[in-house]
């Protein structure tokens, strides 16, 4: 097999990855615990939803104007559960977003929470608004003329955070960010009532639904982290020590 | 219909993703121009995405403007604007005049104002979260104004300062942003894991 | 009345850095700008690796909404590279930033009589973002058919002397969002990555310039405005470093007031409750 000489270590993880996340979820299959700690942040999107419906204002959610990538599926997930409470309660949800290949996804998102809870008839498809390059001003006109109680921005977040946080805190709606994106992360951190910070997007969603796929994805995870920081430690000894083999192996 | 809409799009995923994703690994020239050869598939593909954001926009202003909605003008005048740069797009490029200039003296000053109000919510946000509550609070607050009195002015009258900022970038700021996006790389390998061998399908409406 | 500080109206705010920044935009102050040892070593990064004919690519990838950081940085870093007398490639790869790559290119025409198509060439937006750097880093040459102008580009000297990405001594990339560029860049063996960003995105990319991924790394219009001081043409970006500073100056003062009323109100509170 012709593989490529420079990128062995990067196979090494990926295949331990695999390896680990169908062990734990076969695992969690079989009838094992699984536990993960408790995420503010789901609370506090429950009560922002429960507070708009007493107070008979619409929810709003963004997922930013970044690129599509896998944080938008975890944002899906997070999605499904804010418009799965919403239709529960028979609170409006407006939905902001910047890309169009999203919009089918959302749609499809949204349909399914509504049809799950037995309300497909209350699902509004023109609050599923796409802006693109818009988004941002559309966005805070909405959240204004609205008066959102509730606003959520998860997903590929950039300086759109702190324009909807603003725009929202006017009306103090509660407010739960959530983004992988670390340049954000001290904005929404200070703007919001509850944030995602990077791995607890993803983590939220075996939190929500624990099924073998999800537990096991996060337990991969988890235990490559721990696998990251033994390597971080030995690495850090060896190189003070004037020893480079483990980062030399680490870059084949 | 089941098999277009929920299965055909996981094998899709599967195949187009594997071959991407094996090209990285594997040092087979005949595979690595067949991957190259999707990735650009994919350029013409996100462009494509561009013209269905153009539907969806048209079919929400539309709308506003058939039910005669207070901001029916503001959806008129979206979709007037949309008319006249796909029509001059079309007609000259975008190197005719007309469309550079409607670039130049419409899109750009309108787009950058936009980005302009960050510097009132930015004050605001300031103003609002930067109070002594608790520890954490004033972490946040002291590294702020740290990195705001690192360049310009301050750092010729507090010399300081800019030592102590970058120290404060350097270490403590730089080792949580590393840890954070180890923490948020490795869930994202997890995610699209699931998403490429179709164990997750909730975007297509289906759960996994 | 010190309470008041904690909830003023943030209109008066507003109105006040509307003041604070317009004011030495009008009539500059000239507040004194050093430089920070991280641009300098940015400068060198450039100063010391390009030669006479590398090949480097420019990437402008900013909208207008982040023209005010980005530009004034392209300007500086890309009048630097070409005073080196290195070829350059222009690419672009955010739908927005095809007139800042036009208004770029008549830049380096006018003011260092580069031969478009010689030493010079602008190619075409490319949607996808990072998997249009993939298709630079997997098939530079089938990527793009056409130059940014429309013409055919295998008319071109400079483009028929490119065999690939490999060809090239560094990729300079002026954006806002930092590492959907870098992944696939860092790929290809011996490019040297050079970053400009906004202010925003500077938290992300530091990490990547500490670790020796990148060698060069400014940040926001502070650090256009250093650069552009170090190259010994104050721009755009140094003009506005009195607006800037005022600014920060007001933001800060805001913070410290709006602390004092807070405490304040804190305090009235707690003697509220204790009198009851």
């Amino acid at each position: 097999m012709a593989l490529n000489k420079n990128v062995y270590f990067h196979l090494f993880v990926l295949v331990a990855f695999v390896a680990t996340f169908y062990y734990t979820a076969s695992r969690f299959r079989q009838g094992g615990k699984f536990s993960i700690r408790k995420l503010d942040a789901i609370a506090k999107m429950e009560e922002a939803v429960g507070r708009a419906t007493e107070m008979g204002r619409p929810i709003h959610w963004s997922y930013g104007m970044g690129a599509f990538d896998a944080q938008y599926f975890a944002a899906f997930t997070l999605l499904e559960y804010a418009a799965s409470l919403c239709a529960k309660y028979d609170t409006q949800m407006i939905v902001s977003i910047a890309l169009p290949e999203v919009v089918p996804m959302t749609e499809e998102v949204i349909r399914k929470a509504y049809t799950d809870a037995g309300k497909i008839d209350k699902y509004r498809p023109d609050d599923i608004r796409f802006w693109g390059g818009s988004h941002n001003p559309a966005m805070i006109g909405t959240i204004s003329r609205e008066q959102v109680a509730g606003n959520f921005m998860i997903g590929s977040l950039f300086h759109e955070s702190i324009l909807g946080i603003e725009a929202a805190a006017r009306y103090n709606a509660i407010q739960v960010g959530g983004t992988a994106n670390t340049h954000q992360l001290p904005f929404i951190a200070a703007g919001c009532d509850a944030i995602f910070i990077g791995a607890e997007m993803f983590a939220a969603a075996a939190h929500l639904q624990p099924n073998p796929v999800r537990v096991g994805s996060v337990s991969a995870e988890d235990w490559l982290t721990r696998f990251m920081i033994v390597l971080m430690a030995v690495g850090a000894v060896m190189a003070t020590f004037g020893n480079s083999a483990l980062a030399n192996l680490m870059k084949r | 219909m089941i098999f277009i809409k929920s299965k055909l799009p996981v094998v899709v995923t599967f195949v187009a993703a594997f071959i991407i994703v094996a090209q990285y690994y594997l040092d087979i020239p005949a595979w690595k121009s067949f991957a190259a050869e999707l990735l650009r598939w994919n350029v013409v593909l996100a462009a494509f995405a561009l013209a269905l954001g153009i539907g969806g926009i048209v079919r929400l202003h539309w709308g506003r403007i058939s039910r005669r909605d207070p901001s029916a003008p503001y959806s008129a005048i979206c979709l007037l604007s949309l008319a006249v740069f796909l029509v001059v797009g079309f007609a000259q490029t975008t190197r005719g005049k007309t469309y550079q200039w409607l670039w130049d003296y419409i899109l750009l000053p309108v787009q950058a104002t936009s980005y302009a109000t960050t510097f009132f919510f930015i004050t605001s946000a300031a103003y609002r979260a930067f109070r002594i509550k608790n520890s954490y609070a004033v972490v946040l607050m002291v590294s702020a104004i740290l990195m705001m009195l690192r360049v310009g002015f301050f750092a010729s009258v507090m010399p300081f300062t800019p030592k102590v900022a970058a120290w404060v970038w350097d270490i403590p700021t730089t080792a949580g942003m590393r840890a954070v996006t180890i923490g948020a790389a490795l869930s994202l390998v997890g995610s699209s894991f699931r998403v490429i061998v179709g164990l997750e399908r909730g975007h297509l409406g289906g759960g996994e | 009345m010190l309470e008041k500080l904690n909830n003023a109206d943030i209109r008066i705010l507003y109105v006040l850095m509307v003041i604070a920044a317009t004011f030495p935009l009008l009539w500059p102050i000239g507040l004194p700008l050093p430089i920070s040892e991280q641009v300098k070593a940015s400068y060198n990064a450039i100063e010391t690796n390009i030669k006479q004919n590398d090949l480097v690519f420019i990437g402008v990838d900013f909208e207008p909404t982040q023209e005010a950081e980005l530009w004034p940085q392209l300007l500086a870093v890309g009048r630097h590279v070409a005073s080196k007398g290195a070829r350059i490639v222009l690419v672009n790869m955010i739908a927005g930033g095809f007139r800042y790559e036009e208004r770029f290119e008549e830049v380096l025409i006018k003011q260092f009589d580069m031969k478009y198509g010689v030493n010079l060439l602008a190619l075409p937006f490319s949607a996808g973002r990072e998997a249009a750097f993939q298709s630079i880093v997997a098939d530079f040459k089938g990527l793009y058919k056409v130059d940014l102008h429309g013409k055919t580009l295998t008319g071109f000297p400079l483009w028929n002397e490119i065999k690939s990405s490999k060809d090239f001594k560094m990729y300079v990339q002026i954006a806002d969002a930092p590492d959907w560029w870098l992944r696939p860049m860092s790929q290809v063996k011996g490019l040297l990555l050079w970053n400009g960003t906004v202010a925003s995105g500077a938290s992300t990319m530091a990490p990547l310039y500490q670790s020796g991924q990148m060698c060069g790394f400014i940040i926001g219009m502070s650090g256009g405005a250093e650069y552009e001081v170090l190259t010994k043409r104050p721009g755009p970006a140094a003009a506005a470093m009195d607006a800037q500073s005022m600014g920060h100056a007001l933001i800060i003062l805001f913070v410290i007031l709006g602390n004092v009323g807070y405490q304040m109100t804190r305090r009235n509170e707690a003697k509220a409750k204790k009198a009851r």
